[in-house]
């Protein structure tokens, strides 16, 4: 764009609206906030009997922790449930800092993300209760190669 | 942190993280739906982008920028709320009435008569936008107000890259028509 008058009108509209979204900000991190995704629902044990938490809330719960671990990144977890809505399985992809090994990862993985399903769910889920399925998809720099 | 990590945790349900995108991309999003469907309509247009977005994050591969995506889903809500129009028409928008009358950030030592000139240029702008046809419209936002590629507006408004030229190429004419007065 080279017209000096077309450069003016561009510039006078980021001018203007940057106005117009701190007047909309609250309203739309309000609404944000409020929205769920729709989600099928895993059961999980307390002292006083059943819950039923949101398998996204569980999908959150594993990737933070899977995250905690410090060669691995999620990209993407998937709950299978057992007719009732039992937790039968946990599908966790992720990318792993190259160099790392990948057993070990494995290993790392599948306890980070079978502990966090037994804290979120209340129940104690041991590998043959629950398996976790892992795929490596990808790798990244890892904190010691300059990440 | 950059907007594909903000994606990969907003993906797996981290909320703060998706925060973080509406805070950075807000103001573009808010700035295209201003344009598109005028001042009254443009902050719920732009909820139900990020509401939209929120919803449909564990799909997006990271094929497309974050900014991308999102004025993708922009641009589908302003379709639809076209055909809402459509079929249920009420007055025609012509330009935004709150902005005529809204302060813009201005500087203190700006005369009377400096300003008087800013909000006239200001409503001449809007009166030639607002009858620019939508895509031509569009295409001048995304591509002189907000610095897209040509391959990110086709994106976004669902076209080729051949027609975003075209539409931007007609839209500066009419403009630049329009605004010579203010040469």
């Amino acid at each position: 764009m080279t017209d000096d008058l077309l450069a003016r009108a561009a510039s006078t509209l980021r001018e203007l609206t940057d106005d117009g979204w701190v007047r909309a900000r609250p309203a739309v991190l309000e609404r944000t906030l409020r929205v769920l995704r729709g989600s099928d629902s895993v059961v999980g044990r307390h002292a006083d009997g059943e819950f039923r938490a949101a398998t996204a809330v569980l999908v959150a719960e594993v990737r933070r922790a899977v995250d905690g671990l410090a060669t691995v990144r999620t990209q993407r977890v998937s709950c299978s449930l057992a007719d009732g809505g039992t937790l039968e399985a946990l599908a966790v992809e992720v990318s792993v800092a190259y160099g790392s090994s990948i057993a070990a990862v494995a290993d790392d993985v599948r306890t980070a993300a079978r502990h966090a399903a037994s804290e979120t769910l209340g129940v104690t889920l041991q590998p043959d209760q629950v398996v976790v399925d892992l795929v490596v998809d990808d790798v990244h720099r890892g904190p010691d190669t300059g990440a | 942190m950059p907007d594909d990590e903000l994606a990969r945790r907003a993906r797996l349900g981290d909320k703060q993280a998706f925060v973080t995108i509406v805070e950075r991309h807000g103001p573009v999003v808010f700035r295209y739906a201003r344009r598109m469907v005028g001042a009254e309509d443009a902050p719920d247009l732009t909820q139900e982008t990020f509401a939209t977005a929120w919803v449909a994050i564990p799909g997006f591969r990271g094929d497309s920028a974050v900014r991308t995506w999102l004025l993708g889903i922009a641009s589908n809500h302003v379709r639809h709320h076209r055909r809402s129009l459509a079929r249920h028409p009420v007055a025609a928008w012509d330009g935004d009435e709150d902005e005529r009358t809204t302060p813009v950030s201005r500087t203190p030592e700006a005369s009377p008569e400096r300003q008087a000139v800013d909000d006239a240029f200001r409503t001449a702008l809007e009166s030639a936008l607002a009858d620019l046809p939508p895509l031509q419209r569009a295409c001048w936002v995304l591509r002189d107000v907000e610095g897209l590629g040509y391959a990110e507006i086709a994106d976004v408004e669902h076209t080729s890259v051949a027609a975003v030229r075209g539409a931007l190429h007609r839209a500066r004419t009419s403009l630049a028509r329009r605004l010579e007065p203010w040469r």
